[in-house]
């Protein structure tokens, strides 16, 4: 068939997004076999790049830091330093020197951990896992060995029965979503933590920025005994995590948090913001209702920087 | 010879993770350009860069090598946008003092006047239809989302996205007709046009 039989403007709905998902995939398959298909979508691809200027685009201060601590979190163990992953070259040498410093506190500990974690996610690239288990692996959750800590590992490994490193990821190269109790893996991941100092202006906003986070969602349904290790893991993660902007430890208040709870409350995501033009952290956490038996609602709590004291404590 | 990207994204598949920083710095700029021209806003464009990355990082196995590493980068990106503005079920907007930084979208014509184009993407933009001229340009110029130049037009997303979609066709092939009639398709005039001619 002539590539032809393809129009152009197909191409620009495909690059854009915006063909049904069953013509974007009609036309996927057809791309290794049509050299001059692929090359009419290469050219309509830079005509847009061009057209768009999209190559000028200024990002804004810190972009490049930011970037560079989020796909270290994604290829590491540690969130805010990436102690498992390489470096990345995205950021400018001031803040990838900072970076090196804040690790280099930790690095003994951790060296070991992230040597490992790299070469797992290296036989899994290797090997060719699916993408939703290649996803896992190397993201999500982070990777196999670190973070989570020795006596975290030994906690949910002893509880659900299956292997200390399934246990200690919360994720699993393996699928399903059986209990706990069966010997099936976690289907919690690391809490993601950023140091971004996003402004909040009010509740609205907070309910826009956190509403429907991967992080989040991925926890619920939990059933309560591996909620509760994942509780603990993450916890115990979070106090391994190197202090965020203005020496906020990104478990500083999460104690207070969880004190008053009788059900699991598990961090998804811990955040610097600045709500009502103050600092503060804010926590996604993913806990139970009264009586339930798995993870069911998710709540953000803002807390003032200070004395932790609550600034906006929203369900969402 | 620097590596080709698809070389780095078959070097980083097979466990080399300084082939991925070498992707992520010669693209990051461009990623977070197709964000922000979809969002409109630098907060949400820059979520939605660090997600394209991501996604790469998780499905770089996944990329064949049928087209080039960059227009299948640009599908992931816009999927990325796709994907947050879904999650978050708001539209993409263009947020306050982002706004400021896009060019005024009082006339597309004085749009296109005040921007940097390449010589012959201004002649090929010249030549379409007022209608998807000005689609075009509001969208991919000024980076106003769809629904922003839905109400601005008066007409439905869907027309604006034909329009749009149209238009880069027209363009695509009136590119290639410059490009013919130049006989070099290498011979791309890269520097902004004369200065911006506003209209009082």
């Amino acid at each position: 068939m002539n590539s032809r039989a393809v129009p152009d403007d197909v191409l620009s709905a495909y690059l854009a997004d915006d063909l049904p998902d069953d013509e974007a995939a009609a036309l996927e398959a057809r791309l290794p076999g049509d050299p001059e298909l692929a090359g009419r979508l290469d050219q309509m691809a830079a005509m847009l790049v061009a057209l768009g200027n999209l190559d000028r685009a200024t990002p804004p201060s810190g972009f490049d830091a930011r970037l560079t601590q989020r796909l270290l979190a994604e290829r590491g163990d540690d969130p805010v330093r990436g102690d498992g992953g390489a470096p990345l070259a995205a950021a400018p040498v001031t803040d990838l020197d900072q970076i090196r410093r804040r690790r280099a506190a930790r690095q003994r500990r951790w060296v070991l951990g992230g040597t490992v974690a790299a070469a797992v996610a290296a036989v899994a690239l290797v090997s060719g896992l699916a993408v939703q288990e290649l996803g896992f692996m190397v993201g999500g959750g982070g990777s196999s060995a670190g973070g989570a800590g020795e006596e975290a590992a030994g906690r949910v490994a002893g509880q659900g029965g299956g292997s200390a490193e399934d246990a200690v990821t919360g994720e699993s190269t393996e699928a399903g979503d059986q209990p706990a109790a069966q010997g099936a893996p976690s289907r919690t991941g690391r809490p993601v933590v950023l140091d971004r100092e996003v402004v909040l202006a009010d509740e609205a906003a907070v309910r826009a920025r956190y509403r429907a986070l991967v992080e989040a969602e991925r926890l619920l349904a939990a059933p309560l005994p591996q909620a509760r290790a994942a509780a603990d893991s993450a916890a115990a993660f979070l106090r391994r995590s190197s202090p965020l902007s203005d020496a906020l430890a990104p478990a500083e208040c999460l104690a207070a948090l969880r004190r008053d709870s009788a059900t699991p409350v598990v961090p998804a995501r811990v955040e610097t913001v600045v709500y009502r033009g103050e600092p503060a952290l804010a926590y996604v956490l993913v806990t139970a209702s009264d009586g339930a038996r798995e993870l069911d609602r998710t709540q953000v709590e803002i807390v003032r920087a200070g004395d932790c004291s609550t600034a906006l404590s929203l369900r969402l | 010879m620097a590596a080709s990207d698809e070389a780095l994204v078959a070097a980083f598949v097979n466990g080399d993770g300084g082939a991925f920083d070498e992707l992520v710095r010669r693209h990051s700029r461009r990623v977070y350009g197709i964000c922000l021209r979809y969002f409109g806003n630098a907060a949400d464009a820059e979520d939605a860069a660090q997600e394209t990355f991501v996604a790469v990082l998780r499905r770089a196995s996944t990329f064949n090598g049928a087209s080039a590493f960059s227009t299948w980068l640009y599908r992931v990106a816009t999927n990325a946008c796709n994907d947050i503005a879904r999650k978050r079920a708001r539209r993409p907007r263009n947020a306050g003092t982002d706004v400021a930084q896009l060019a005024d979208v009082a006339d597309p014509d004085d749009v296109l006047a005040n921007r940097e184009l390449r010589l012959e993407l201004r002649t090929a933009l010249q030549s379409l239809e007022p209608e998807q001229r000005d689609a075009v340009i509001l969208h991919d110029v000024t980076g106003l989302p769809y629904a922003d130049i839905a109400d601005r037009l008066g007409v439905a997303v869907g027309t604006v996205k034909s329009r749009i979609h149209r238009g880069h066709a027209r363009l695509a092939g009136a590119l290639t007709h410059l490009r013919d009639l130049e006989g070099d398709p290498a011979a791309e005039p890269t520097d902004a046009i004369a200065p911006p001619t506003v209209q009082p």
